[in-house]
C-alpha cells in the first residue's frame, strides 16, 4: 500500500525493515486458516529488542492468532519464527523465552500468590529458598509487597493482573507476550496500569508485545504499533506515524476521528475534492480516485497560523463540550449534506453555538491524501 | 391468589412432599432403633439395648470393620482406575468424548442383576478367566477361589461401580479452563510437570467425590455381597438384610442401618473437610 503526504510529497513504504541486530523475533509469511477460513493472512512483522509493540485492531483482526502463534498455543498453518535469527516454531510452548500475561490471568486457583509467582521457577526445578525469595523480590517490583500469603480468590483485577506480570516476569522471559490484560478493569484502573505497565516495562528493560483492540490505549503505551484489519497487517509506526499518516481508509478510521472526503487526483498531480483544489497536490501519485482525510484539530474556526489553509463557509449543526475540547459539527454551505468536525480547545474565549455562521479554515499543510484501492 | 402467595405454597408443598419421602422414612427408623423385639411383637418403649449390643459384639463390629476396609478398597480401585480412564476421554476431540462416554455410561443402563450374573459367570469355573489362565499356562485346571468370598465381591462392586466414578472425575476434568494449562506451559512446565500441579491438585475434589459415591453405594450394598460372596462374603449390607429378611428383628435392623447411616455420614464428612484443607485460606 502507498501512502502520500501532502505536506512532504514523500513516498514511504509502510512496513520499515528494522537493523538485523536490533531485531529479536522476526515473522516471516506467517498465516493460519482453520480448514476455507483465513484468519491471518502471510504476515511479516519484526520486533525490536527492548520495545513496546502493540498490535492494535478490532475483533477478528488476527491480533490474537499472532500472540498465539508465538507463544505456542496455536500452530500457523505456514511461514517462520525466527527468534534471533533461529527458528523456534517448531518449538513447544514450554520451551520457548517467552512468557504470556493471559486475558482472563490465567491464575492457579489452588496456589497463593506467592505460589503462583514462585511456579515458574520451581518448573525450573529451583529450591523453595530460591523461588520463594524471588517471588518476593517480584512482588515488590509489581507493587504487591506482602500479599504473598493471599489465595487468589482475594484479590481484586487489578492485584491479579499485577500478579499475572510477576509471574511471568520472574521468569526473565525474552518476550513478554500481553494479550488483551486490561480488557476486563474499568476505565480509570485501566489508565492507571497503563502507566504502570509502561513503567515495568522501561524498569526491567524487557520487550513487551501487547494485544488491545483500544486504539487509545495503544497510543498511550506503545513505541509502535501494529495495525491489523481482517487478518493482515494494514500499517506499521509509531502512534504519531499511525495518527498523521495514515496509509489507509481502515488506519484513517480506526484510529482516533477523522474526516474523509472522496477525492480525484488529476493528470497535473492536483487533488480535487468537495471544497476545492489542492495544488500542487502529490507527487508520483497516479491518475484516480483518492481520499482525503482532514483531523478535526486542524479544522481551526478563526484565522490561523496555517500558511496555506483552505476557507469553507459553514453552519455550526452542533456543539459537544468535552472537558479540555470543543467539538463542532458543521455543514458547509456549497453542500449542505456534508459534515466536518471541527476540534478546538475549549479554553478559547471564541466560540460558536448551534445555528451560528462560522468560517472554517482547513491547514493544507496537514491534509493526508489516501489512495484508493491500494490495497 | 397471588403470584407470590401461589409461589410461596408451591415451594411449600414441595418441600413438604420431598421431607416426607425422604426424611419421614429415616425419622421413622431412628425411633425405631430405640426399640425392642419381646416375643415376636415390636416393643416401643425406648431402649438403648439395640446400638449396647452392636457395640459390645466382636462379631458385629468385626463386620462392620471388614465392611469399610472392603468398601475403601472398592474407593480406591475406581478412583484410580477411574481417573486414567476419566483423563483419555477428556484428551479425545469433542466428537470422540461423547462416543466414549456414551459407551462408559452404557452399562449404567443395564440391569444390576444382569451385571451381577455376568460377572459370577466371568469368575466362576467355567467362566472365561479360568479359560483364559489355563490357556495361558498359567493355572494347570480351573479354579474356584474366584468366586463366593471376600475378593469377588471387591471385585464385582469395582466393576459394576467403576462409571460412579469415572463420571465426577470426568466432570472435574472437563470444567478445568484450558487457560490454566497454556499458564502451565508457558511457565516451562512438560505435561508431566504440568499433571502434577495443576490438573491432579484442581481434579482431586471431584476425584475424591466420585470414590465417595462408590463407598457409599458399596457399603449400603447387600445384593453383591449376597450372590457373589458366598458364605464368607458377610457384610454390613447383608446384615441388616438378615434382619429384616430373616430374623424378623426390624428394631434391631433399623439400628444397624443407623450405624451405617452415621459411618456414611462420616465419610462424606471427611471427605469434604480434605478439600476444604486443599485450598489455600
Amino acid at each position: 500500500m502507498t501512502f502520500f503526504n501532502a505536506a512532504d510529497g514523500e513516498e514511504r513504504r509502510a512496513p520499515r525493515l528494522a537493523d538485523i541486530d536490533r531485531t529479536i523475533l522476526a515473522l516471516r509469511n506467517i498465516s493460519k486458516s482453520y480448514g476455507s477460513h483465513v484468519v491471518l493472512r502471510s504476515t511479516d512483522l519484526e520486533v525490536e529488542r527492548g520495545e513496546f509493540i502493540t498490535l492494535l485492531g478490532p475483533s477478528g483482526s488476527g491480533k490474537t492468532t499472532i500472540l498465539k502463534i508465538i507463544g505456542g498455543f496455536t500452530e500457523p498453518s505456514s511461514g517462520s519464527l525466527l527468534f534471533q535469527g533461529k527458528e523456534i516454531g517448531t518449538q513447544p510452548a514450554h520451551k520457548r523465552p517467552f512468557n504470556t500475561v493471559f486475558q482472563d490471568y490465567a491464575l492457579f486457583p489452588h496456589m497463593t500468590v506467592l505460589q503462583n509467582v514462585g511456579i515458574g521457577l520451581r518448573f525450573r526445578g529451583e529450591p523453595r529458598k530460591v523461588w520463594s525469595q524471588k517471588a518476593e523480590r517480584t512482588l515488590d517490583l509489581v507493587g504487591l509487597s506482602g500479599f504473598g500469603a493471599r489465595p487468589i480468590s482475594k484479590l481484586s483485577g487489578g492485584q491479579k493482573q499485577r500478579v499475572a506480570l510477576a509471574r511471568a516476569l520472574i521468569c526473565q522471559p525474552s518476550i513478554v507476550l500481553l494479550d488483551e490484560p486490561l480488557a476486563a478493569l474499568d476505565a480509570d484502573l485501566r489508565r492507571q496500569m497503563q502507566v504502570f505497565l509502561k513503567d515495568i516495562q522501561r524498569k526491567v528493560d524487557t520487550t513487551f508485545l501487547f494485544v488491545t483492540h483500544d486504539q487509545e490505549e495503544a497510543m498511550t503505551i506503545s513505541d509502535r504499533i501494529v495495525l491489523m484489519d481482517v487478518g493482515r497487517i494494514q500499517q506499521i509506526g509509531t502512534p504519531e506515524d499511525i495518527y498523521y499518516r495514515p496509509n489507509s481508509e481502515f488506519a484513517a478510521r480506526f484510529f482516533g476521528e477523522n474526516n474523509l472526503f472522496e477525492a480525484r487526483i488529476g493528470s497535473d498531480g492536483a487533488v480535487e475534492f468537495a471544497f476545492g483544489r489542492v495544488s500542487p497536490g502529490v507527487s508520483g501519485a497516479s491518475v484516480g480516485k483518492a481520499l482525503v482525510a482532514i483531523r478535526p484539530e486542524n479544522i481551526e474556526l478563526e484565522p490561523g497560523s496555517a500558511e496555506r489553509s483552505l476557507s469553507v463557509q459553514c453552519t455550526v449543526v452542533d456543539t459537544y463540550f468535552i472537558g479540555a475540547i470543543r467539538k463542532y459539527i458543521l455543514a458547509p454551505e456549497k453542500d449542505a449534506s456534508l459534515r466536518l468536525l471541527a476540534k478546538s480547545t475549549s479554553n478559547r474565549a471564541l466560540h460558536f453555538d448551534s445555528g451560528s455562521k462560522v468560517e472554517a479554515f482547513i491547514d493544507l499543510a496537514r491534509i493526508n491524501v489516501i489512495r484508493e484501492g491500494a490495497s | 391468589m397471588s403470584l407470590r402467595a401461589l409461589r410461596w405454597t408451591t415451594f411449600s408443598a414441595l418441600v413438604g412432599l420431598l421431607s416426607l419421602l425422604i426424611l419421614a422414612p429415616i425419622g421413622s427408623f431412628l425411633v425405631l432403633s430405640f426399640a425392642s423385639l419381646k416375643n415376636g411383637v415390636i416393643d416401643h418403649a425406648f431402649s438403648v439395648q439395640n446400638y449396647v449390643d452392636i457395640v459390645s459384639s466382636p462379631t458385629y463390629l468385626g463386620v462392620i470393620w471388614q465392611t469399610i476396609v472392603l468398601c475403601a478398597g472398592v474407593m480406591a480401585t475406581t478412583m484410580m482406575l477411574g481417573y486414567p480412564v476419566a483423563y483419555f476421554i477428556w484428551r479425545r476431540s469433542p466428537r470422540w468424548r461423547s462416543f466414549w462416554l456414551l459407551l462408559f455410561s452404557l452399562p449404567l443402563l443395564m440391569s444390576y442383576i444382569v451385571k451381577i450374573y455376568t460377572m459370577r459367570s466371568i469368575l466362576g469355573v467355567n467362566g472365561p478367566l479360568n479359560s483364559l489362565l489355563v490357556f495361558l499356562g498359567i493355572l494347570d485346571s480351573p479354579t474356584p477361589i474366584f468366586l463366593f468370598n471376600r475378593l469377588s465381591i471387591f471385585v464385582t462392586m469395582s466393576v459394576i461401580l467403576l462409571p460412579f466414578a469415572l463420571f465426577p472425575i470426568y466432570m472435574s476434568l472437563a470444567q478445568l479452563p484450558k487457560n490454566l494449562i497454556h499458564a502451565a506451559a508457558d511457565l516451562g512446565a512438560t505435561h508431566l510437570t504440568t499433571f502434577r500441579f495443576v490438573i491432579l491438585p484442581l481434579t482431586l475434589p471431584g476425584t475424591l467425590a466420585g470414590g465417595l459415591f462408590t463407598f457409599i453405594l458399596a457399603f449400603g450394598d447387600y445384593i453383591t455381597p449376597e450372590m457373589v460372596g458366598g458364605p464368607n462374603g458377610f457384610t454390613v449390607g447383608r446384615m441388616i438384610w438378615s434382619q429384616f429378611g430373616l430374623a424378623f428383628n426390624w428394631p434391631f435392623g433399623a439400628a444397624l442401618g443407623a450405624v451405617v447411616l452415621l459411618l456414611a455420614l462420616t465419610a462424606i464428612a471427611a471427605a469434604s473437610l480434605i478439600n476444604q484443607r486443599g485450598e489455600p485460606r
